[in-house]
């Protein structure tokens, strides 16, 4: 395919990703926080700190608008000076979307043109100002009817492939931010922290951020422990949203794009994603310390930008020498 | 006899002493299409307000739009599409075919002659001198065939219907025509909202356009499966959406300029599978913009040295570079002459006379008539540029004049002519609305009309200007099968 509409699909999939995980993080907030229990500190903007727009948030905002909720919402949602709202994402996606009309179905444009449509409908806005838990869940299920519709009309070819990649590596960093930035809310020394009321709250919200409550509780080993979730977290591999999911899934893509293409091209991000693979799963999560915790996800986000970076690298601003053009038109030819 | 009408066309009376292309004066349907009418007559008022939306949904839900440059961003709009069609029966499409054929095929040899010969200008047929001032003359492509032999490989010939019921050739557009994508997609909606009367009547398909398009692309070539892809300004075009429902409806890439690369006078597609060689582009990129390294500018949208790759016949391009030259609305005057010169026949199909700023006399007359002629630059489009003289202001005028005092090469002027009309929907009834008629012509191994074609309407009240960009919409157009007509099975 088309090295620029490569980069488009892995794009526009990527912002989709993005909405469902800010849509998801907003409600288990929202939900967390209408408990009567003393709810951690900055949880508003512990939401902002996930979405990786603190600066923007403070080019325009007071210090005292920290832990203003509605405020916070509204940039998360709707404002267009955050480049990662859901306003600005899903417009994103939707005019990425438009470009590829030729490398996607139309039934895939249509669920994106229609959430688009629907987001900037007066219909949306009237209950997001009456319901928010709805609007959130009702932009929720039309990302999981792209998912869906991804998943069960899009034939396994390179654009698949390419989107695939674009959630994938998002959901990774997503997973891997939201348990940076809550385990660093919990106020101990050592990996095991006490389960207070407030914990278990946390935890629970943490979990539901990343769609894993009951998932977890199901799971051999489940204990609300901090250390445990973020062993589930980081390298359970059934669970579709933890860290070495996404990235074995991200691999198996890229082996395909390479089978079907017969091609070396792409070797650079493989040995990348492999050799990721491999150090993160010889890491003893259960047993590191918080901070360690910390420098270890700060380490895997570091590694999935690199991997991004190496992707478009190979595949989607291709630096194309002569000896590329000769290895194509006269190699492969048995 | 008693009007057999007496739902939706009930009170729908013509304009006065003008030529309806559904109605009689009285408010008679015309034979030919009295069936028809009377199934679409079946609808109440109500009911269309409701296939109204029903259409617009379908439109905007497929993001069937165009950009219009109002606004710096621009806006993304519907074109509006009103749900009466145009209708033309069997024995006047025939008639038009042939006339469209011929005319399109003697532009093609006369493209041939000017950039090879010049025999018509030896022959004194046109003069030199307007050839060489045309801005769509390229003398650097004189003596170049075009790879696969065609100049004009897709063609909309603009027309209209007079008051004495007969086409007439408005323009020719022989560079990038648009609009192919409104027909095919105007048909789609009228399917989903008047299923019961396409069951009923035998209306010619259209479908196959993309299809036949892609094989006649296919066909100039010497590759066993060359690949073709379409060359698209982008998204901030306003016709962008056109060049992706054609990419995919003919199964080719859509690329950018910057997708495309030449090496060794030959095209290459960056893919992520590495290069590939590009045979055929279909390119909805103008002739100044398609080559930076060519026309010595900045253009982002074209491919450097892609004009090199032509000239080397490594690379089809349609259209054909220098194809300006013939639908320069100065040189259009000359088309019957073409005809009788090249193929040695009477034009089929009438034009509108035309007044040519390069003559000196002619320049005179067009002055002097201002009030009452249309005054169009030889190369616009769209729909700008362009004066209509009975509706302007006495200012716009005067600044006219003086346009064409300065460059009167660059002018010319045309008799407002009377456009035929057609039911339209107008708020709340159905009122009598001018209409054009763009037909396509695909050229590769052999010739082709698609049985069909944009009309577009002019949706204001006494408004002559159909251009999407100027507040026209667009209707379905209908060509019926012979066995299907009124007049023959009922008299």
């Amino acid at each position: 395919m088309i090295s620029r509409v490569a980069g488009i699909c892995f794009w526009m999939s990527r912002y989709l990703e993005r909405v469902e995980n800010t849509i998801r993080v907003l409600t288990a907030n929202y939900t967390y926080m209408l408990d009567g229990e003393p709810v951690m500190k900055d949880a508003w903007w512990s939401v902002v700190c996930v979405m990786g727009v603190e600066k923007e948030f403070e080019a325009l905002y007071s210090q005292q608008d920290k832990n203003q909720e509605e405020l916070i919402q509204k940039f998360l949602v709707w404002d267009d000076n955050n480049p990662v709202s859901i306003k600005n994402s899903l417009h994103i996606a939707r005019e990425n979307a438009k470009i590829i009309r030729d490398s996607i179905n139309n039934e895939l444009w249509d669920t994106i043109n229609r959430l688009w449509l629907w987001f900037i409908s007066s219909e949306a806005e009237v209950l997001y100002s009456r319901n928010k838990y709805l609007f959130c869940v009702t932009i929720q299920e039309k990302c999981q009817s792209y998912q869906g519709v991804l998943h069960n009309s899009i034939p396994r070819t390179s654009p698949y492939e390419f989107m695939r990649l674009g959630f994938l590596l998002e959901r990774a960093s997503q997973t891997t931010r939201i348990l940076d930035i809550n385990y660093h809310c919990v106020s101990d020394k050592s990996a095991v922290v006490d389960e207070t009321a407030q914990e278990i709250a946390h935890w629970l919200n943490l979990l539901e951020s990343c769609g894993a409550h009951e998932i977890f509780m199901m799971y051999d080993h489940a204990e609300l422990i901090g250390s445990v979730i973020a062993k589930f977290l980081t390298l359970n591999q059934t669970f579709p949203r933890s860290i070495l999911f996404c990235l074995e899934r991200a691999h198996e893509s890229l082996l395909h794009i390479q089978a079907s293409a017969h091609s070396q091209i792409g070797n650079n991000t493989r040995y990348k994603l492999e050799e990721v693979i491999a150090a993160l799963k010889l890491k003893p999560i259960d047993k590191i310390l918080k901070n360690e915790l910390h420098s270890l996800l700060n380490e895997i986000l570091e590694n999935t930008d690199e991997i991004c970076e190496t992707l478009a690298a190979d595949f989607f601003e291709p630096q194309r020498t002569i000896d590329a053009i000769e290895e194509t038109m006269g190699g492969g030819q048995q | 006899m008693n009007n057999p009408l007496t739902g939706l066309f009930k009170d729908y009376r013509p304009l006065p002493g003008r030529y309806d292309e559904m109605f009689l004066e009285n408010g008679y349907p015309q034979l030919a299409f009295r069936q028809l009418l009377e199934l679409l007559d079946k609808n109440t008022l109500e009911d269309f307000q409701h296939y109204r939306h029903l259409a617009d949904n379908i439109f905007r839900n497929n993001g069937t739009t165009f950009l219009v440059y109002k606004h710096e961003k621009g806006t993304e709009e519907i074109f509006p599409f009103d749900l009466i069609p145009r209708i033309i029966c069997a024995q006047d499409w025939q008639k038009l075919e042939k006339g469209l054929l011929q005319r399109v095929h003697a532009l093609e040899l006369f493209l041939h002659d000017i950039y090879g010969e010049q025999r018509i200008l030896k022959d004194n047929i046109i003069p030199r001198e307007l050839i060489e001032s045309s801005a769509g003359y390229n003398p650097r492509m004189r003596h170049i065939t075009p790879p696969g032999g065609i100049y004009i490989n897709i063609s909309g010939i603009d027309l209209l219907k007079t008051n004495e019921g007969e086409y007439c050739v408005l323009e020719d557009n022989l560079r990038t025509p648009s609009g192919v994508s409104y027909v095919l997609e105007n048909r789609l909606t009228m399917k989903r909202v008047f299923p019961a009367i396409f069951k009923k009547s035998h209306i010619r398909t259209i479908k196959e356009y993309p299809l036949r398009f892609k094989d006649a692309l296919a066909s100039l070539s010497t590759v066993d499966n060359p690949i073709v892809v379409i060359l698209t300004p982008g998204v901030n075009n306003s016709a962008f959406f056109e060049h992706s429902y054609l990419a995919r409806k003919m199964g080719c890439y859509l690329v950018q300029g910057s997708d495309l690369f030449v090496h060794q006078e030959k095209v290459y597609v960056k893919t992520t599978e590495g290069a590939k060689r590009v045979d055929v582009i279909y390119r909805r990129v103008d002739d100044e913009y398609i080559d930076p390294s060519f026309s010595n500018n900045n253009s982002v949208l074209g491919v450097p040295d892609l004009v090199k790759a032509y000239v080397a016949g490594n690379v089809i391009l349609a259209n054909g570079l220098g194809n300006g030259v013939a639908d320069d609305k100065a040189i259009y005057s000359f088309v019957p002459e073409m005809i009788r010169y090249y193929l040695t026949e009477e034009p089929l199909l009438a034009q509108v006379p035309t007044y040519l700023g390069y003559r000196e006399k002619d320049k005179n007359i067009i002055l002097q008539n201002l009030d009452k002629f249309v005054v169009k630059m030889v190369d616009g489009s769209g729909g700008y540029g362009m004066l209509f003289g009975p509706q302007a202001t006495q200012k716009e005028r005067t600044e006219f004049a003086e346009k064409i005092k300065a460059n009167p090469r660059h002018y010319i002027a045309q008799e407002v002519v009377e456009l035929s009309t057609c039911p339209t929907w107008d708020l709340q009834k159905l009122a009598p609305k001018r209409v054009d008629f763009r037909p396509y012509i695909v050229s590769g191994q052999y010739r082709w009309v698609l049985p069909g074609g944009l009309t577009r309407v002019a949706l204001e009240e006494n408004s002559y200007i159909v251009n999407s960009s100027q507040g026209g919409g667009s209707k379905d157009t209908w060509v019926l099968n012979e066995e299907d007509e009124y007049a023959k099975e009922g008299i």
